[in-house]
């Protein structure tokens, strides 16, 4: 999984750095990986009940739909689709990312 | 061989009493280890970091299934913050004036209950054959009457008896109720499938109580006692005091999370005749693996050793 090395994490405690589509995207999938349809972008979602396989799962489709391999420490301490976001969006913008889907 | 002298106090050591009241009734603890603020921040961006197994001892063949409980044994071999949190003065201090000078960690394992989890089997391990049908740690001929580990049980997050916490037999340590060279069968179906005693608990997809000596036997849970902890809370225990845990009762949403670091003096052999751990319905092989001198020197060279973890991060022995 870990063949790219991701950006620092770009998240900030003011603004958004993120693309929305991106993030509109990660939703979904996170929606289909926990199997449930109110994840919301700011939380942490090992505060609802996500396990650490749940989180690979998600790194893994996160990889297959944007080409960018993340391996979770890039999130640093913010388990939130807003901070996947934001880490996909930097790699993309270093070029590390392959075509989306 | 490995010869590391003593460089620091040994500052948390058990007192006298503390002693003789670990001695009687097989546990000491709750201890602080870490502040509970710290503790949570730390674990925030660890529980992130640990996705990587990319340096792992145990590779994906460990991380197949949810169900096999190898894939939460020994990231202290490749993260840093484990390393140095199985080195830990609270803790070593402790373990060495139980089990003295000279003593290496030889497992650490991740115990998280989910919301809806069983809680675990009572249980005792004294030679860690329970589950793979092959002694793990054999003490040598002239303290055979010890056997066990010592563990240190750290919580990450807050446990209690609705989140899954310990409980204890006091004073039950000193004599097996099971058999380890029994069999217990594994099924994974099991796992959040059974009630016992109106309770539901299993054993990562065995039934311990297929191991007891006497199949009729019960353990006397009007005498169990609840260890509700803290995070950055530990308690070191005998792995032959009568142990268990709560379920999960779901009422948060917050998973309890718990490090086990497992401590013997450098006499024991670790892993004899053996160059794989099977059990939990997983496979792996040893090649990666080394026990960790957290105290004191190896004059015996028995077993395979590491001073750094696989990302070259240098374990801060005492």
């Amino acid at each position: 999984m870990t063949d790219l090395k991701a950006p620092e994490s770009p998240g900030t405690a003011t603004g958004r750095a993120t693309d929305t589509d991106t993030e509109q995207v990660l939703l979904r999938i996170a929606g289909e990986v926990l199997r449930r349809d109110d994840v919301d972008p700011h939380a942490d979602l090992f505060d609802l009940g996500t396990t650490s396989l749940d989180l690979i799962r998600l790194l893994v489709r996160t990889k297959q739909e944007f080409g960018v391999a993340l391996t979770g420490a890039e999130l640093g301490d913010r388990a939130t689709v807003e901070q996947l976001a934001a880490c996909v969006d930097g790699a993309r913008r270093n070029g590390l990312g392959g075509q989306t889907r | 061989m490995t010869v590391m002298q003593r460089t620091q106090p040994n500052t948390f050591a058990l007192s006298e009493a503390e002693l003789a009241t670990f001695r009687a009734q097989g546990w000491f603890g709750p201890f602080k280890v870490y502040d509970e603020d710290e503790i949570r921040s730390l674990w925030r961006r660890e529980r992130l970091s640990l996705l990587d197994r990319s340096q792992a001892a145990y590779g994906e063949e460990a991380a197949q299934s949810g169900n096999t409980n190898i894939a939460n044994y020994d990231r202290h071999l490749d993260s840093s913050f484990l390393a140095d949190h199985t080195c830990r003065p609270e803790i070593v201090d402790r373990v060495s004036s139980a089990l003295g000078p000279d003593i290496l960690c030889w497992r650490t394992e991740f115990f998280p209950k989910y919301p809806g989890d069983e809680g675990t089997d009572w249980h005792q391990a004294d030679t860690f054959a329970n589950a793979s049908g092959k002694p793990q740690i054999v003490w040598p001929g002239e303290h055979r009457e010890f056997g066990g580990t010592l563990t240190v049980w750290t919580a990450f997050t807050p446990a209690d008896q609705e989140t899954a916490c310990m409980q204890f037999i006091p004073g039950t340590h000193q004599e097996m109720f099971y058999d380890e060279s029994k069999q217990m069968s594994y099924d994974p179906e099991r796992i959040n499938a059974t009630e016992k005693k109106g309770v539901k608990r299993g054993f990562f997809g065995y039934d311990y109580r297929e191991l007891q000596t006497n199949p009729d036997w019960e353990p006397d849970e009007s005498e169990a006692v609840p260890m509700v902890v803290r995070p950055g809370e530990a308690i070191m225990f005998w792995s032959t005091l009568m142990h268990a845990s709560f379920p999960h009762l779901g009422k948060s949403d917050e998973m309890r999370m718990a490090f086990a670091s497992r401590y013997v003096p450098t006499c024991v052999r670790l892993y004899p005749d053996t160059d794989r751990i099977e059990e939990y319905g997983g496979s792996v092989p040893l090649d990666r693996y080394g026990a960790v001198l957290v105290c004191g020197s190896d004059e015996f060279g028995h077993n395979r050793m590491v001073t750094e973890t696989s990302r070259g991060h240098r374990f801060p022995s005492r």
